[in-house]
């Protein structure tokens, strides 16, 4: 297998036609109360395509999560340009960002951030809320979700009641409950054990294949990333190399 | 309309958790409520006994007469006319554009041919009488043709000519027609008593046409200078009679004044009890207003989660306002429950007293604390609006 590495600070990037995410001259400065700044990401620019199962690796604070904040809208680029689909997310205002977010991506934490009050459906059943769909079609979604995640036994539980592989699982479910076209995990096995983690990366591989969805994880777990599709290596905040394995 | 109901489900939702700590502030705005449809209960029904007792049933049968209106001279002012030189005690004072002061011989004195204006400042800007009026002692004035004392009441209403002497350095005599309005009566030790004189037969005449009357004046009075209090034989409008009266220019009084003092002292007492409900309301918004915004930082985590999965910040917002509506809505329903069992207990122990809660009362109050729930939905909706999710994320 070649290593397609290119060097973002060249301007060169990935060759794929069909590109689904495309980052152009990415930099994010994080600004701090006391006056202190971060460079979080230098000059990015890459394409990644649909439906491929991306890792972006590196040490922690290269820059990893601040990517996938930018593809989710969730942080707006300090310069350059973020493209998902046909959709500029440099030109959207919160609530475009928002509804962009409810439809196209989903997000997949190391902590699962599920609210500890609400059952495991309605964790699932919350993205749908936004889209207006009535309450017994997201009851009826939500559980169908659960169950083809192993969870059907689970359902009206709260996080509380959960394994840590469960409560990721839920967390997956959420983010793929509104089939979105862009998911994000930020180090998906992160908080798991070694069973539950293969577990994780299993159903991933599954959900590019189902949904048809670009994939980025943004992880440190070698098993994971040897079942993607294309690796991104960050380092200090720039990109350092890309490797198609398709 | 479904999305609408899904999102005051939430808010719903949201606000039974933290029931425990909205709770106090609730029941202080619900205090405030129930305090003031009470106060205003309590008040309406005073002044609905007050009219329909006093006043509907125009059963008055006294009125207080005073002739005359506010003092226009002052002590000093008449003081020091008398002292000019000329101007003998007891003569007659014109005010208005054309103040003068009339001779023991019928001669005027225009006040206008004075040193100085700050000399008489007071009886130029007098109000009373007006222009070409003039108001002339009671006593104290002689006939120049006959010698003979002549009372100034006898005066009243009619035209006397007030002639201006060349020798003042005016230029040409001149005259002019003035109209007596006014009789004062005064005296070194007391000054001014009355500016106006009324003849008893006008306050008799008009009386007499209601009834039968009988009346007292002030032991120092005299006819037309006197307090009159007056009894009917019968209750009487007096309302109507004392309209006609201060046409004539008497000053009346009656229980009905009272009545409408009272009025005003009752919707006093109201605004009193709405600045200290208030208060009340002010502080419990206040405290409630306090608990979200301690409630939205201990629940970033949630709305950053929710941000991130497709909530938009004024989504997130809204629900915290609508969150303090429902506080709000709540105050009112426990307020008003609070206030029918109060009035309903006053009234059950209280025999007489018939207390209601009126809807106008209600809304209006209902309205306040509304707008005293979005007055304080700001700036915990503030900070909800203000959570950047990336900032919680990067702290898991």
């Amino acid at each position: 297998m070649p290593d397609l590495c290119y060097r973002s600070h060249l301007g060169l990037t990935p060759i794929d036609a069909d590109a689904y995410v495309q980052v152009d001259g990415l930099g994010v400065v994080y600004r701090s109360a006391s006056g202190h700044s971060v460079e979080a990401l230098k000059s990015l620019s890459v394409r990644l395509p649909k439906g491929a199962l991306v890792a972006v690796s590196g040490p922690s604070g290269s820059g990893k999560s601040s990517l996938l904040y930018v593809l989710a809208g969730l942080l707006h680029p300090t310069v350059g340009s973020v493209r998902i689909g046909s959709h500029d997310l440099t030109g959207m205002d919160p609530t475009e960002l928002a509804r962009f977010r409810c439809t196209n991506v989903g997000f997949i934490f190391q902590s699962f951030l599920l609210l500890p009050h609400l059952r495991a459906w309605e964790n699932v059943a919350l993205p749908m809320i936004p889209l207006g769909i009535a309450p017994t079609e997201r009851r009826r979604r939500a559980c169908l979700k659960l169950t083809e995640l192993g969870l059907g036994a689970r359902i009206t539980h709260r996080p509380g009641e959960l394994s840590a592989g469960e409560q990721q699982r839920v967390a997956m479910a959420r983010a793929i409950v509104n089939s979105p076209s862009l998911l994000l995990a930020d180090e998906p096995t992160g908080n798991l054990d070694a069973a539950s983690a293969a577990v994780v990366t299993d159903l991933l591989e599954r959900l590019v294949s189902q949904l048809g969805a670009t994939i980025v994880c943004a992880t440190h777990d070698d098993r994971l990333a040897s079942h993607a599709h294309v690796i991104a290596r960050l380092s200090h905040g720039e990109l350092t190399g890309v490797e198609d394995r398709r | 309309m479904r999305s609408a109901l899904d999102f005051a489900g939430f808010s719903w939702r949201d606000l039974q958790r933290q029931r425990r700590r909205v709770l106090p502030g609730l029941l202080g705005v619900s205090a405030g409520v129930a305090i003031l449809l009470s106060v205003v209960a309590g008040t309406d029904w005073i002044a609905t006994v007050t009219n329909s007792d006093i006043l509907s049933q125009r059963s008055l049968s006294q009125i207080t007469v005073t002739p005359g209106s506010a003092l226009t001279f002052t002590n000093a002012d008449v003081q020091w006319m008398q002292s000019l030189k000329g101007v003998q005690g007891g003569y007659p004072l014109v005010t208005g554009a054309f103040p003068a002061a009339i001779g023991s011989d019928g001669t005027i004195f225009q006040l206008g041919n004075l040193p100085s204006e700050a000399d008489r400042p007071a009886l130029v800007a007098g109000v009373w009488p007006g222009n070409n009026q003039v108001a002339v002692p009671d006593s104290g004035m002689m006939s120049k043709s006959t010698g003979q004392p002549i009372e100034g009441r006898t005066l009243l209403d009619k035209s006397v000519t007030l002639l201006i002497p060349i020798s003042n350095g005016l230029g040409a005599p001149k005259s002019s027609i003035v109209r007596v309005v006014g009789v004062y009566r005064w005296n070194a030790d007391q000054g001014i008593e009355r500016t106006v004189y009324i003849p008893l037969a006008t306050l008799e005449s008009i009386l007499g046409l209601q009834g039968t009357w009988t009346g007292s004046s002030d032991a120092s009075g005299s006819a037309g200078f006197g307090t009159y209090v007056l009894d009917a034989d019968a209750p009487r409008d007096v309302a109507g009679i004392a309209t006609q009266l201060e046409a004539h220019g008497f000053r009346t009084q009656y229980v009905e004044q009272s009545v409408h003092g009272l009025s005003s002292r009752i919707e006093s007492i109201q605004a009193a009890a709405g600045v200290l409900v208030l208060l009340i309301a002010f502080f419990a918004a206040l405290s409630i207003s306090n608990t979200l915004v301690q409630a939205v930082r201990q629940r970033r985590r949630e709305i950053a989660v929710l941000l991130a999965v497709g909530f938009s910040p004024a989504w997130v917002g809204a629900s915290v306002v609508l969150e303090m509506v429902f506080v709000g809505l709540a105050s009112i329903v426990l307020g008003l429950i609070a206030a029918e069992v109060g009035v309903t207990v006053l009234g059950a122990t209280q025999p007489g007293l018939d207390l209601h809660v009126g809807p106008a009362s209600v809304l209006i109050v209902g309205a306040g604390a509304i707008a005293f729930s979005l007055g304080a939905a700001w700036l915990p909706t503030r900070h909800a609006m203000r959570v950047d999710p990336v900032e919680v994320l990067r702290e898991e």
